[in-house]
């Protein structure tokens, strides 16, 4: 196991590596000048000689590699042009909200599409398991921009003034605010340390806040407006996720070993729960990792469809506006978190799967 | 002759699986008893039914089989007529099975301790610590070394004989009144062979376990067996004690499988080989299923192989043949 | 001619006789007819020729030119509603099936143009991909060593992003248009191709015919393009069919967002894109472009499984 996590991790690290480079390329290939690109076309003679100075655009490339390195691991990614504050502290506000919108989407589509592989595996070509797979076939090809509009259009019009109702936009009702939990416990922050950015960036999770603060007014207003998003986002990986589990878990009702379980007189249920369904997930698990690289995907595009203030919205809203340190911030930060959780997923894997936990 | 009531009878058993090429009889008209403490061998080629007829005896038939006719007694229980629940008790636990190939038909994410306890604490309601110690007495008894750290092992961890000896525990723990063995040495080394026989023989007499052995092996049959079943395309064409058997086969198929045995020490032109292949069990023949193949049939012909099925019929006490060549008046 | 050449020379003619390589036309008659007795391959290619179909023929199917606003020509109003006549609209009234779109233009024959252009988008970026793909993957795989550690540690670099999001910064770079999208698409899903190619290759250049091949003195570049690659098709064609998929979705994506295809195409995530505000007013204007789109996806994703299944025959379980 621990060998085999090393390996996987000596694998991760160069891949960061090359993302750190392949942003800094890009980041190089911008058309005109380097400092009317990062700090706007307004910039000042004299603040572009402090810009070169400082991010070493007269010495050689390796150095201005270095230096923007150097920057990015200390989680410095310069200013916004648009809104003239440290990137960083964008992504600690933007963030959370798509971390919890992917992480509600993941769970849903997990729990969602494991069920609805397992009941369509157990009933093999029975109609529940063609009605199943013809819907993942439909799940899978559906673009999430527009499944998300047209259940704004479903739950916010065609059910207006149902109980159905859902909203259509935001992330909370007007009148109703979330109140950071460290407020409501009354602690100082010290300003501007990395421990007061990380309860900052906690508490911008508002399901999660409002949990912690037992303020359910919020956590109910919070829960509503993520619930099309969340539907839109999924339904894809879910689809997929299902797909998956069913032809895994069909496999493994063939093997030998299912076969034993039934002669040692389990009943099928147990078969099924004991034996089969853990090695059938296996193959499951190593797809999740992928799926989460999709939902990061969607979420730009959810969030833009559902006027949500992730870090999706502001990517896009920054290429129109050429705001490059935003791109790049939000690029290298999203690329980052994702291979690490695949490095996570991975690492699970080798874990839930003996053979390779003992390498 | 055993006087004592048979603790399994299987009656008439058919088994057929609806596939896309037509309806296959796997198993299609079985019949025999089987008595306290002998050892049964159900022999013949690969695709001839063997393991099917063992599949239904434990209710375990895979999609899209179907018993459609017969009955299985386990003493006074009819098996067919359980519900599953009540089945579920039996399975594993007074019949128990062990298959071709340990190495997967072991559960590969957990180990072998706990699928040994596992059989434990479903059948006799044992808590997993009381389930865990029985399972290390277990597998004392079939003789693994170092019990207390194979435990914990994971199957892909255990060469196959070993795996083969987990299964027999497993199949043993509840010391069972029936064991089916369905090819268990198939997988093996010869050397390992040898060693799981000689224990299936010790654990049989200990226990005084009533044996199906299904096996393609003559050699295996000559070891072990008491009697001995030959089938072919889905029936039984011979029945017999095994002395009989290999002193005086009658059968035409039992003859051409004793002399596609080499014998060691005599003097043997050649190895004859069964000309031709089983039929289709969607396609079969009309008359005697194994006359397209029979080479007897040649010498001596008779019109109704070819046209009427022939019956098993009784040639001598407890000696019975399908065959118009040898029942035909 | 030496009696080595043409004991060579009948030497290969023998390999190419047992079907190993030679015409492969058998195999993919065989194929084919495997394909067409699987259901979603069915489906999938009923889809796809009534798409190419109308591809091809959409300006005679189209009403109106996708182009043509309206004003004055009909009475029509700006995102009017779809009129069917058939439906029970009124008769007096044109007919417009899917309705007006926001520059008053026949939404349905715009849609129509969309199949062209959403097929066009699928078809150029996945030949980029498969080319430069298959041409790294062969390389990396064939000869091994540093270069097979060079290209692989860049694809797993490439992969190392959310697809979607590495295609959306690299149009953020090049500037937002059609062509850019396209480029960003195609390279960020080459990594796929380059990968199963050199994991194909990898499988296919231990065989003996291979080796055989090696012993006559092939040189590198005819063994690695007419030996191995054609035996390592099999995957390629299934995942390219399936990138297609992929690759209309994505650049859908990247239209909506206002960053491929720019207005006047009638291009479906555009189209969708740029009424999306409208959705509460004028649903029509989202949903069939988004129908069109997804319709089209589901005819390769379906292809692709069959293909799979008729391809692999290790597969055919079900």
């Amino acid at each position: 196991m621990l060998g085999y996590a090393l390996r996987r991790l000596l694998i991760a690290i160069p891949v960061l590596f090359g993302i750190l480079i392949v942003t800094f390329v890009m980041a190089r290939s911008i058309p005109g000048d380097p400092c009317k690109a990062m700090l706007g076309e307004k910039a000042s003679a004299a603040t572009c000689e402090a810009f070169t100075q400082r991010f070493g655009f007269d010495q050689p490339i390796t150095t201005q590699l270095y230096i923007y390195m150097s920057d990015v691991l200390r989680g410095n990614f310069g200013d916004s042009i648009r809104f003239s504050r440290p990137v960083t502290q964008l992504l600690v506000e933007r963030f959370p909200m798509t971390i919890e919108l992917a992480l509600l989407a993941l769970i849903v589509a997990t729990f969602a599409g494991v069920t609805l592989g397992i009941i369509a595996a157990r009933k093999h070509n029975s109609a529940a398991d063609v009605t199943t797979m013809i819907g993942a076939n439909i799940g899978v090809s559906m673009p999430v921009f527009w499944l998300g509009l047209m259940l704004a259009y479903i739950f916010g019009v065609i059910f207006k003034d149902t109980i159905f109702w859902l909203p259509p936009s935001g992330r909370l009702s007007a009148g109703i605010s979330s109140v950071p939990f460290y407020e409501v416990w009354g602690w100082q922050l010290a300003a501007d340390s990395g421990w007061s950015k990380f309860l900052e960036f906690l508490s911008n999770l508002y399901i999660f806040n409002a949990l912690v603060t037992f303020n359910w007014p919020v956590f109910w207003d919070a829960v509503r407006h993520m619930i099309l998003p969340v539907l839109a986002l999924a339904t894809i990986p879910m689809s997929v996720i299902a797909r998956m589990t069913r032809s895994s878990l069909l496999d493994v009702l063939g093997r030998d070993y299912v076969r034993t379980a039934r002669a040692k007189g389990l009943l099928e249920t147990d078969v099924v729960r004991k034996h089969a369904l853990g090695n059938a997930m296996l193959p499951v698990v190593t797809i999740l990792g992928l799926q989460l690289g999709a939902l990061l995907s969607g979420a730009v595009l959810t969030e833009s469809v559902f006027g949500l203030a992730g870090v999706g919205r502001l990517l896009v809203e920054a290429i129109f506006a050429r705001d490059y340190p935003i791109i790049q911030g939000v690029t290298v930060t999203i690329a980052v978190a994702y291979v690490v959780i695949n490095l996570l997923v991975d690492l699970s894997y080798s874990y839930l799967d003996p053979r390779i936990r003992q390498q | 002759m055993n006087a004592a009531a048979p603790i399994l009878t299987v009656k008439d058993l058919s088994t057929w699986f609806d596939t896309r090429a037509g309806t296959a009889k796997a198993v299609d008209g079985v019949s025999f008893e089987l008595h306290a403490g002998e050892t049964l061998c159900v022999v013949g080629e690969s695709g001839c039914g063997k393991s099917i007829t063992a599949l239904s005896i434990m209710g375990l038939i895979p999609r899209p089989g179907r018993i459609v006719n017969g009955q299985i007694l386990f003493k006074e229980l009819d098996l067919l007529a359980l519900k599953e629940r009540e089945f579920a008790k039996v399975r594993g636990n007074r019949i128990s099975m062990i298959f071709q190939d340990p190495s997967s038909a072991l559960n590969p994410v957990h180990t072998v301790g706990d699928q040994i306890a596992e059989v434990f604490t479903l059948h006799m309601g044992l808590s997993s610590a009381e389930a865990h110690k029985s399972a290390l007495g277990v597998m004392k008894a079939v003789g693994i070394p170092d019990p207390e750290t194979r435990m914990k092992a994971y199957p892909h961890e255990m060469s196959g004989g070993m795996a083969q000896r987990i299964m027999i525990a497993m199949a043993l723990a509840c010391e069972p009144e029936v064991l089916i063995a369905d090819e268990p040495t198939t997988a093996l080394d010869v050397t390992i062979q040898a060693q799981i026989l000689e224990l299936m023989r010790d654990l049989q007499d200990r226990f005084e376990t009533a044996t199906i052995l299904i096996t393609h092996d003559l050699g295996i049959v000559a070891e072990m067996a008491d009697r001995v079943a030959v089938m072919y395309a889905g029936q039984v064409v011979e029945f017999a004690d095994v002395v009989t058997l290999f002193d005086n086969p009658q059968h035409p198929y039992t003859r051409a499988l004793m002399r596609s045995i080499p014998t060691i020490g005599a003097e043997q032109e050649m190895l004859e080989v069964i000309e031709g292949r089983v039929p289709p069990l969607t396609n079969l023949p009309k008359g005697c299923r194994f006359a397209p193949r029979c080479a007897e049939r040649k010498e001596t012909p008779d019109p109704r192989c070819e046209t009427e099925a022939p019956e098993l019929i009784d040639i001598a006490a407890a000696h019975s043949c399908r065959c118009w060549l040898r029942t035909g008046q | 001619m030496s009696a080595l050449s043409r004991a060579s020379a009948q030497y290969s003619e023998k390999i190419d006789t047992e079907g190993l390589l030679g015409d492969p036309k058998p195999m993919w008659r065989q194929a084919i007819s495997r394909l067409l007795a699987i259901r979603s391959g069915q489906i999938g290619l009923v889809i796809i020729l009534i798409l190419l179909f109308i591809a091809a023929f959409a300006d005679v199917i189209s009403p109106y030119n996708p182009q043509q606003v309206l004003i004055g020509v009909e009475q029509v109003k700006k995102r009017d509603a779809p009129c069917v006549h058939f439906l029970g609209c009124d008769t007096a009234k044109p007919q417009h099936i899917m309705g007006i779109d926001g520059n008053v233009r026949d939404e349905y024959s715009r849609v129509l143009h969309g199949t062209r252009v959403s097929l066009t988008i699928g078809l150029t970026t996945v030949s980029a991909a498969l080319l430069f793909g298959v041409f790294f993957g062969a390389v990396s795989g064939y000869f091994g060593g540093w270069i097979d550690m060079i290209i692989m540690r860049l694809m797993d670099v490439i992969l190392g992003f959310p697809s979607l999001l590495l295609a959306i910064a690299i149009v953020a770079v090049l500037g937002p248009g059609i062509q850019n999208a396209l480029l960003a698409i195609s390279i960020v899903t080459l990594p796929q191709y380059a990968r199963v190619t050199r994991a194909s290759v990898l499988s296919v250049k231990e065989l003996d015919f291979v080796a055989a091949s090696k012993v006559m003195g092939a040189s590198h570049r005819h063994i690695l393009f007419f030996r191995v690659l054609p035996n390592a098709m099999t995957p390629i064609v299934v995942l390219a069919t399936l990138g297609i998929a992929t690759a209309i979705l994505d650049a859908a994506g990247l239209s909506f967002l206002g960053l491929g295809a720019q207005p006047p195409m009638p291009e479906w995530g555009t189209m969708l894109g740029s009424e999306r505000n409208q959705i509460f007013s004028a649903p029509h204007l989202v949903f069939f472009p988004g129908i069109a789109i997804m319709i089209t996806v589901l005819g390769f994703n379906l292809l692709g499984d069959g293909l799979r299944d008729a391809l692999d025959p290790r597969l055919n379980h079900s």
